[in-house]
């Protein structure tokens, strides 16, 4: 075999390690004015894949080349009681039309390309046609679907045109950073397939790329002709991309890397445990949830599936997996998020109700053998998951132990991720344990909306309402946030009903980071919201 | 260490690790898992487990009668209990601890290592089936055959096994007998070069030469001149083949191939138990060390074989 | 000899040809493709299948099979889907870090595997020998990962002599020559000796019992008898013949050195062909795929002729009749 997997890699290292870093005086509290200067190390499971963020097609790449080029304007993080509203960026601001069809951008005039270039609307106009181009088949081009043209009115003004008014109008233009029309302009869409744009990148973000080793370092260092004051702070930011979980938690606990995204939470308490370090947690609009294959006959029932629900002891998921580092999940719409029906209740855990509901639904053990049983057919299914990841495999055996309690069998395989994802895209399952990140744009179509056959779809499980069909067209039409939270509240009450997902749990992104790193807003954004802000502490006051 | 030392070191610790596995599960009675104050009691605990009316059982290192009713403490968690819903008590030692799950680590080994021997040593007899008639064909059977063969070797060898067994991971149902035919059928290339090397050499010695001349059928020589000679080196490379296959069972439960997750084999045991290591070092060690007493123990009786069937003594 | 490494040179092509169409084959019907491995935030099923349709993922296979079949006939192993540049950059930037890594450690492997064993030979079953048959055993049972495990918590985190991961340090660039290659090396002691501390215990047990073998056979008597100092015997006359089954691993072992080990350098975030193996089956990536099974077969089938042609010269009975 040339193959082990990752995970059975894990560093004998990760767990001693906890026992020999030296104990270390907490972090002073004073900090004076950010100073300049110092370098962060990043570390991460990815990489930057390509330099051109229309080729990306991975979450790391995105993240990082947000920072490299500018976008108009920034998405804020108080999605709580109301869609999310947008700062200012590129743009210094921007203006509805009176019938609520176009968007005008005034554009900052002191932004700057890194090779001292203005960045003007030609910018904007450019990164439009590229975003539709069909030969550069960006991935997220429907977020433009609905925008006609883009006018250049002038140098530093930019004018959106769209086919009809909708409430998320801005956060479709702004989707995508902008890339130089003056350099790149000149490359046949066709080529760009085929194009190094390690070589060709030209900036306007707070950091420039320095250099470049793939998978083993990424060097980012301060644009001095970046055009905001005094900003940024720091010299450089480095990523060292890694191959797995082990090597980041235990550089973490010696210093050498300063931030990790996403730990795991039995890794987060160890990163806590260290009084040099530091946990960020916060929810990061990511559920997990049983999903069920609504085409198998013995799961079509929805009392079937609800006394599951009721069978399955989530607040015991969350302390045992997530280590009190959840919240439970009650529907398809996070309960941090404006849309979320605060009506709902949980499905209550209650074995016993499970075991009734199951005999009113057929379901008793008349063999005797300790499983239930219906017409000579046993209620057993395989419970899927992908090997990846070691917190869901921990809720299929949790869900195993819980289930066979009421005498349904649930048999837990485990296999690779490419695999998983085929079975599920095959409806070659029974039922998966996955989970869902929802977007700040709330867009419940693609997972609840009846799917014709053969249509690609994201309902996996073939979940299909009439009435849900019904106000999901209705919510895609309607003109304002006002108009869409009554069907939205609707359709959750109607899912919720049906339990074609058992919802589990709502989880936190747990970040460590060292306590020298000064100034850092760290949400579910971006880990990088606001690294032109980050300072590094001087020596003097960590020790 | 004489061969017959080696002998019965390697034989015993081999014995023991076997008739453990057989009849161990036979005899302990674990507690209930119970996963929430369960979960990582340390190697020596003893553990009250609480059956309650609803089919529940709460084990824990710690059970205090208040008011509020019976609380129950362990694993940095605590839960109460009302009394009334007790329906039984009983006590238990955890030789070994428990996992995070709350199960018996001991039980959990010994039931594994069944699955896991058996899986090992039925994939090593395959292996050894196929890679000493390979090796011995190739050896004896003329240069066509010979060069047939090795370059079916050196093919299969050349082949990224990872992707076959992501396929099947996809088209077949995991099964251990499938598991079984996977691991004996990709790991015999080594023996047969070992064998044919063997094999080669042997051919020149004089008793085989002799054998030869005097017209014994190839069959009498393979059996009677190589066969023991061969004992030596192959059951050296065995035992060190052995863990190797304990711990690529693991792999192939990673890739959906191997004995259903809940059910416990040394392989995932160790991987597992890597994760919680500092949460629970005893969950990766015990397993551990089973695996590498077997391979200590099968290298001392291949050592033994060895010198037991060494030309000239 | 010559006419021997000819023949087999000549079996080379097919045989790679072989085992990369086989290759092709299971890679392309094993479940998921690229398109289907992506996270991106905005990745819609359209989105997915359009992305299928512009990496040619939806052509039937035997087209799919013969593009990739004339491009590499001419040299050409197209372009990663992962890494977004030609699968020979990609090979060429893995190569010498498993080289360097993997060459090392074969060498330490026979180097200390070599001595254990003779020291273990000069007296068996004294306390030389058992010494190492216990240490030997206790570095074979143990699982790879265990090793590299130990070596980081005890070198690396626990004394703080050497670092637990990747090839430079952090700002390595700005470093001098010499202080560069210095910070290289430190960096590559502890993943060489996990890869190399097993598989010098392996070497070690195998020549141990090829040696003991040895001593009882016609030359060792022969040159016994003709008075030759016991060391001379051991080293010479003994060691020649006994290395025959040492060899044969030898070349066994030989193709990772060009494969590279996925355990090794994925703990010590080793930048190799392993890791690059790794990540081109996860994410499905055909032409990596494949340009990294065409290396890996030919590294095989290579090694497995330099061991018999090592085997050739090492035991001259081996050339006889063959």
């Amino acid at each position: 075999m040339k193959r082990l997997p990752r995970r059975l890699v894990l560093g004998l290292a990760i767990g001693l390690i906890s026992a020999c870093a030296n104990p270390a005086p907490p972090p002073a509290t004073g900090n004076g004015a950010p100073a300049r200067g110092g370098t962060v190390v990043v570390g991460g499971l990815g990489d930057v894949l390509s330099w051109n963020p229309y080729l990306a097609e991975d979450q790391t790449t995105v993240e990082i080349l947000s920072l490299v080029y500018p976008s108009l304007a920034v998405e804020q993080v108080d999605y709580q009681d109301h869609p999310p509203s947008f700062a200012p960026s590129l743009a210094t601001g921007w203006e509805p039309s009176a019938d609520g069809l176009e968007l005008t951008f005034s554009l900052d005039p002191r932004a700057r390309w890194s090779d001292g270039v203005p960045v003007t609307a030609e910018d904007v106009a450019f990164t439009f046609r590229t975003q539709r181009d069909p030969d550069v088949a960006w991935l997220g081009s429907d977020a433009k679907d609905a925008i006609l043209e883009v006018a250049v009115v002038d140098a530093h003004t930019v004018r959106f045109r769209f086919d009809r008014a909708y409430p998320y109008q801005l956060m479709d233009a702004n989707e995508g950073p902008i890339i130089p029309a003056h350099a790149w302009g000149g490359i046949p869409y066709p080529q760009w397939r085929d194009v190094d744009w390690g070589e060709r990148v030209v900036s306007a973000g707070p950091f420039r790329k320095a250099s470049h080793r793939p998978q083993q370092e990424l060097v980012l260092e301060r644009s001095d002709g970046y055009w905001r004051d005094g900003r940024p702070y720091l010299d450089r930011v480095i990523w060292r991309p890694m191959p797995s979980r082990a090597p980041l938690l235990a550089q973490l606990l010696t210093g050498d890397i300063d931030l990790v995204n996403g730990l795991d939470p039995a890794d987060a308490e160890r990163v806590a445990a260290d009084p040099r370090l530091r946990v960020v947690g916060f929810p990061d609009r990511g559920y997990s949830q049983i999903r069920w294959n609504l085409r198998r006959p013995h799961l079509a029932d929805r009392r079937v599936r609800r006394a599951l629900t009721m069978a399955i002891d989530r607040q015991a998921i969350i302390d045992v997996v997530y280590l009190g580092r959840a919240r439970p999940s009650v529907g398809p719409v996070i309960s941090a998020m404006w849309a979320f029906n605060r009506s709902l209740q949980p499905v209550a855990f209650d074995p016993a109700g499970a075991r009734r509901l199951l005999a009113e639904a057929g379901w008793i053990d008349s063999d005797g053998d300790g499983t239930l049983d219906r017409d000579g057919v046993e209620l057993a299914f395989e419970l899927l998951t992908n090997s990846e990841n070691d917190l869901r495999q921990d809720i299929c055996l949790l869900v195993e132990q819980n289930l066979a309690r009421v005498g349904v069998a649930a048999r837990p395989r485990f296999v690779e991720w490419g695999t998983m994802l085929a079975l599920e895209t095959g409806g070659d399952f029974d039922a998966i344990v996955s989970g869902w990140i929802e977007p700040t744009l709330i867009d419940l179509g693609p997972l609840w909306h009846s799917a014709p056959p053969g249509e690609p779809t994201l309902n996996s499980v073939g979940y299909a309402n009439p009435e849900v069909d019904r106000l999901l067209e209705a919510a895609a039409e309607a003109a304002t946030f006002a108009e869409q939270k009554p069907l939205f509240d609707r359709i959750q009450e109607l899912i919720v009903d049906d339990q074609p997902y058992t919802f589990l749990a709502e989880t936190e992104r747990l970040v460590g980071i060292n306590a020298r790193v000064r100034g850092a807003v760290i949400n579910d954004a971006s880990p990088y919201f606001n690294l032109d802000e980050w300072y590094v502490a001087h020596e003097a006051d960590v020790r | 260490m004489t061969g017959v030392s080696r002998l019965r070191i390697g034989g015993a610790a081999v014995a023991a690790l076997v008739a453990g596995c057989v009849l161990g599960p036979l005899v302990i009675h674990p507690p209930p898992a119970d996963p929430v104050v369960g979960a990582l009691q340390p190697p020596l605990a003893t553990v009250t487990a609480l059956e309650l009316d609803d089919g529940t059982t709460v084990v824990a290192r710690r059970v205090e009668a208040t008011s509020d009713g019976l609380i129950a403490t362990g694993a940095g968690r605590r839960r109460v209990v009302d009394p009334a819903r007790v329906t039984a008590t009983t006590r238990h030692r955890l030789l070994l601890g428990s996992d995070r799950f709350g199960r018996d680590v001991l039980y959990q080994l010994l039931v594994g290592g069944r699955i896991s021997l058996a899986i090992a040593a039925l994939s090593l007899v395959l292996a050894v089936a196929i890679g000493g008639t390979v090796g011995v064909a190739a050896a004896t059977g003329g240069r066509l055959v010979d060069a047939v063969l090795m370059r079916c070797v050196d093919a299969c060898l050349a082949f990224p096994l990872l992707f076959l067994m992501i396929l099947a991971a996809a088209v077949l149902r995991p099964d251990p007998l499938l598991l079984v035919l996977l691991l004996g059928g990709t790991s015999w290339m080594g023996v047969a070069r070992l064998v044919r090397g063997q094999v080669l050499s042997l051919r020149t010695r004089p008793f085989v030469a002799a054998a030869r001349v005097s017209g014994s059928p190839w069959h009498r020589i393979a059996l009677w001149h190589y066969g023991p000679n061969l004992v030596g080196p192959v059951s050296q490379d065995t035992a060190l083949r052995m863990g190797d296959l304990v711990l690529a069972e693991a792999t192939l439960s990673y890739l959906g191939l191997g004995v259903p997750p809940s059910v416990p084999t040394w392989g995932s045991m160790v991987a597992q138990g890597h994760r919680a290591l500092p949460e629970g070092w005893w969950l990766a060690v015990f397993p551990g060390l089973a695996i590498a007493l077997l391979v200590i123990g099968l290298a001392l009786l291949g050592d033994a074989l060895q010198r037991l069937t060494e030309p000239g003594t | 000899m010559t006419r021997i490494a000819i023949r087999r040179l000549v079996t080379l092509v097919p045989l790679v040809w072989l085992v990369v169409t086989v290759t092709f084959l299971v890679v392309q019907l094993a479940p998921g493709s690229y398109a289907d491995t992506l996270d991106h935030p905005r990745l819609t099923p359209e989105a997915r299948q359009n992305l299928r349709a512009s990496y040619g993922l939806d052509r039937p296979l035997g087209e799919q099979y013969l593009r990739w079949l004339a491009a590499a006939a001419t040299g050409n192993l197209g372009s990663s889907y992962l890494f977004k540049e030609p699968v020979i950059r990609v090979i060429g930037r893995a190569l010498p870090p498993t080289l360097l890594l993997a060459g090392t450690a074969l060498l330490l492997d026979l180097l200390l595997g070599v001595l254990l064993a003779v020291a273990a030979a000069r007296r068996p079953y004294g306390w030389v020998d058992r010494l190492t048959t216990v240490l030997g055993l206790g570095i074979y049972g143990l699982p790879s990962f265990w090793i590299a495990g130990l070596l980081i918590l005890v070198f690396a985190l626990g004394l703080g002599w050497l670092p637990a991961s990747h090839m430079h340090s952090v700002g390595a660039g700005e470093l001098s020559a010499p202080g560069r290659l210095i910070d290289l090396l430190r960096h590559l002691v502890l993943p060489a000796l996990s890869l190399g501390l097993v598989g010098a215990a392996a070497t070690a047990r195998l020549l141990r019992a090829t040696l003991l073998e040895a001593r009882a056979s016609r030359f060792v008597l022969a040159a016994t008898a003709r008075g030759l100092s016991p060391r001379r015997i051991l080293w010479v006359h003994s060691l020649r013949p006994a290395l025959l089954p040492v060899i044969t691993a030898f070349g066994l072992a030989l193709p990772m050195v060009f494969s590279g080990s996925v355990v090794v350098e994925s703990v010590f975030s080793w930048p190799g062909m392993g890791m690059a193996l790794w990540r081109a089956a996860e994410a499905r990536d055909i032409p990596l795929v494949m340009g990294l099974t065409l290396v890996g077969a030919a590294a095989v089938i290579v090694g497995s002729l330099i061991a018999d042609l090592l085997y050739a010269v090492a035991d001259p009975r081996a050339r006889e009749e063959r």
